[in-house]
């Protein structure tokens, strides 16, 4: 119960009309940065950074976080309205989300998007108020070993993601992961395939190759097709956000599974929300009654990768202010604002700055609230977009493309790639390769590798340490398990459907 | 006829005007600095927004702007990747621009001594600015491991302990190299992690044994889950004197300057230009950042994350890079083996 008088302080200090003010136009220039493609709430948060230096901690901390809260729903709305995911952690947005849109459920893809968003938000916040230091204590005991597992987890759950034959899944993926193999190797400090350049050493960004293969691609399929959006509604009716709060009830499994994914996924520290997405995305998908409809445009599929991205924005700010290690690149730009202000994160900080932790927490809660609301009015502006002749639309989406991928390495080569990752795209389309394998392997290839080298430094090259460390060794199991299941199902059909105990199965 | 009265006595009190002013600006200009920026800075940073190098950058250029230290806004611009190759070579590709900065790390030392990339040694192919302070390395870690050098140095000449650090042939696994051959350790068995956080976990999660981290890394888990046990400097430092130094262990005096603060290794953050820089406008950046240095925010910034508050100008931090840059290749090559870029200049 001390938490709570303390979040009562902590409100005494969010809502003074000031810090009120700083959290509303934070939110709002979260939005926009979220909306524009490429530029994502990290460099929205860091173009900030220095401006707070005149301001009080608590309030500074307070526009850093509101600009986050808003990133995250602004990113939502590109990757539904135009294929073009906003960050990393909304491409599986897209998957759904797009189809609504061309089928004209614009304004309820949005709402699926945004309502679970802000619910899976206050079930994050809840749980950092309310059990901050021991998760921090939990996060801890994730070393190397334990990474790998929540990632082979991740890629267990997405495996029959691809929908269409297991060959061309395959070639994407791997596709993927050569993509994520260029650049600088962490482990040996060796430069891998690239071809002796130094603007290779830096990799392929995600944005590019994804802004890429789904915007770009999108828009050439469209152009051939000459895209116009059906019967887009101009307005979001009160009923259908109430509607869409019901059906939460109804896949509350979905809900729940992907805030707490989400959670922890950001809890960990360095890995941020992008598995926790892919992962909920898949679990649904899964764990549905309806699995092929995925991906066709079902609420649901929106709904699972927003509540892990929500979720896992909140716990990214956890192991920043217990452990003074950010869970997220963004989280990474506001613990430089700690610094700045001359805050040392940490236990000791609930202690010596109680009005600085408590009012960054009680604004969470406020900023996230203001955002739910800002986004709910600003739908009606957002789906008049696509009303917009696809003629002038696709170019000037073209333009923000481009912008958001030279604004990733301030390269000009990130715009050659964008346009070659483009015909990919169009190409892997037209061929019905499923494009979706490839960005989950050059996103989580990397970390995945990065995880499995150093474990087995770590036990000198023994595979024995994911055995022995109980909580790889458990999820691994699972990860085993999920996987293992579609391949499983038809060979038990009668021991699964007949079974009525087994509701895990969900035929 | 009517309206050309007012019109011309509009163009007669214009001229006056622009004739006043144009001789103000005649007047005061010998009295100006002799160089100023006459278009934005780019503060080009080798990391991702939230990286090391980007942290600093944007706590600089907060206190530029909070000051008003510059005519001109100074604009970071991020350029990560091939830890730090793409910012220096782009860098090194602004030759006599004096509108081209970078903040330094001790990756713009080691990465372009193993790429093949334009710039080889910092001192000699740019423009050393300042240097801002030097990052003292600890030995760090956790108490319910080890409690004193003693016990730590007793375990690891019996078995092979686990080292965590950032990156790979970068600062961390040299110093950790030094510090196995200096102390006769068994081989330690080095695990590259991302950045500093991450390290600082490894050992606070018992991942790993020890890490040799700075301070401010160290600070988020300091006492309960990491301590430092030993620094390399000829003093200990007076935010921690339960840390010995290394001078204090006998080891041998030529592996003892390799290690040390001075002498030998640290984590360093300053400021290069694009190579030739106009001698006034390294004096300009010197003087600018000299106020930056002297600010309560910096001067604090130093205090709580038990820095070494040093100042060089660029002469100084030039002759400090080149025994810098001489240290590394004498470790990295010599001692650890490893191989550098095959047309490196012999110094």
């Amino acid at each position: 119960m001390e938490a709570l008088g303390n979040l009562l302080f902590g409100f005494t200090i969010a809502l003074t009309p000031y810090n009120l003010m700083v959290a509303a136009s934070g939110v709002f220039l979260g939005i926009i940065i979220g909306v524009l493609p490429g530029l994502g709430g990290t460099s929205g948060v860091a173009i900030l950074l220095p401006m707070t230096m005149v301001m009080p901690a608590t309030s500074g901390i307070i526009l850093l976080a509101s600009i986050y809260w808003g990133a995250l729903f602004g990113g939502a709305i590109t990757s539904i309205l135009f294929n073009i995911p906003g960050e990393p952690w909304s491409v599986a947005t897209c998957f759904d989300g797009y189809p609504m849109a061309k089928q004209g459920r614009a304004g309820e893809a949005l709402a699926s998007a945004f309502v679970p968003g802000f619910f899976a938000s206050l079930f994050g916040i809840l749980l950092f108020t309310f059990f901050a230091p021991p998760l921090a204590e939990l996060a801890l005991k994730f070393g190397p070993p334990e990474y790998l597992a929540v990632l082979l987890l991740a890629f267990s759950t997405f495996a029959g993601l691809g929908g269409g034959p297991l060959e061309k899944t395959l070639v994407s993926m791997f596709a993927g992961f050569l993509l994520g193999t260029v650049g600088l190797d962490i482990v040996t400090g060796e430069p891998r395939l690239t071809f002796g350049t130094i603007d290779l050493l830096a990799g392929f960004s995600f944005v590019t190759v994804c802004i890429g293969l789904f915007g770009l691609g999108e828009i050439m399929v469209s152009a051939e097709e000459s895209l116009q959006f059906r019967g887009v509604q101009a307005t979001i009716r009160l009923r259908e956000v109430w509607r869409v709060v019901r059906s939460l009830a109804e896949h509350l499994r979905t809900f729940v599974m992907g805030t707490l994914l989400g959670f922890w996924v950001g809890v960990m520290p360095g890995t941020g929300a992008t598995p926790a997405s892919f992962m909920s995305y898949g679990l649904a998908k899964q764990s549905s009654r309806h699995p092929h409809k995925f991906g066709t445009g079902v609420p649901e599929g929106v709904m699972a990768t927003e509540t892990a991205a929500h979720a896992a924005g909140i716990g990214a700010l956890l192991p920043l202010v217990t452990l003074g290690i950010p869970g997220s690149p963004t989280a990474a730009v506001m613990l430089a604002g700690l610094f700045v202000w001359g805050l040392q994160p940490g236990p000791r900080l609930f202690v010596e700055q109680p009005d600085f932790v408590w009012g960054l927490i009680a604004s969470m809660y406020i900023g996230n609230m203001i955002a739910l609301l800002m986004c709910l009015l600003l739908v009606p502006f957002f789906t008049a977009i696509l009303r917009i002749p696809y003629a002038i639309l696709g170019p000037l989406i073209v333009l923000f493309s481009a912008i958001g991928a030279y604004a990733v390495k301030n390269m000009m080569l990130d715009i050659w790639l964008l346009l070659i990752f483009g015909v990919v795209g169009y190409v892997f389309k037209k061929l019905a390769y499923p494009v979706a394998p490839l960005v989950v392997a050059l996103v989580l290839g990397d970390m995945t590798e990065e995880a499995l080298r150093q474990s087995l430094i770590m036990s000198d090259g023994s595979f024995t340490i994911f055995l022995t460390r109980p909580i790889a060794a458990a999820l691994i199991g699972v990860a085993l398990f999920i996987f293992l299941l579609p391949m499983l199902r038809p060979l038990l059909p009668q021991a699964v459907g007949g079974s009525r105990a087994a509701p895990l199965s969900g035929r | 006829m009517r309206s050309r009265g007012p019109l011309l006595l509009w163009v007669i009190l214009t001229a006056v005007v622009l004739a006043l002013a144009g001789a103000s600006v005649l007047a005061e200009r010998p009295a100006e600095a002799a160089w100023q920026p006459s278009k934005p800075v780019e503060f080009v940073i080798q990391t991702s927004p939230g990286g090391g190098s980007d942290v600093y950058a944007r706590f600089w250029i907060g206190i530029i702007d909070k000051y008003k230290l510059s005519p001109v806004p100074v604009v970071p611009v991020n350029m990560p990747g091939g830890a730090g190759a793409v910012a220096l070579a782009h860098l090194h590709s602004k030759k006599g621009d004096p509108h081209f900065i970078s903040p330094t790390l001790n990756s713009v030392i080691t990465t372009p001594l193993l790429q093949k990339i334009p710039v080889m040694y910092l001192s000699e192919d740019l423009t050393p600015i300042v240097k801002m302070m030097m990052d003292p390395f600890l030995l760090v870690v956790n108490p319910e491991q080890f409690k004193s050098v003693e016990q730590f140095l007793a375990a690891c000449r019996q078995q092979s302990l686990t080292a965590a650090g950032t990156g790979s042939k970068q600062e961390d696994e040299i110093q950790i190299f030094a510090m196995q051959n200096a102390f006769k350790c068994q081989p330690f068995r080095y695990v590259p992690h991302k950045g500093g956080g991450d390290v600082a976990k490894a050992v606070a999660g018992k991942h790993a044994d020890f890490n040799v981290n700075q301070p401010s890394e160290m600070l988020p888990h300091y006492p309960q889950r990491l301590i430092p046990i030993l620094s390399f400097q000829k003093e200990r430092p007076k935010e921690f004197p339960e840390a010995t130094t290394h001078w204090e262990k006998g080891i041998n005096s030529q592996w003892a300057a390799l290690l040390d603060l001075e002498t030998g290794l640290h984590q360093m953050r300053g400021v290069i230009g694009a190579p030739d820089m106009p001698k006034d406008a390294v004096t300009w950046y010197e003087d600018m950042f000299r106020k930056v240095w002297e600010t309560p925010e910096w001067q604090e910034f130093m205090k709580k994350g038990a820095m070494q508050p040093v100042f060089m100008r660029s002469e100084e931090y030039r002759k400090f890079l080149v025994r810098f840059e001489n240290n590394h290749v004498k470790v990295m090559r010599d001692v650890i083996g490893w191989k550098l870029r095959d047309d490196l200049r012999p110094r």
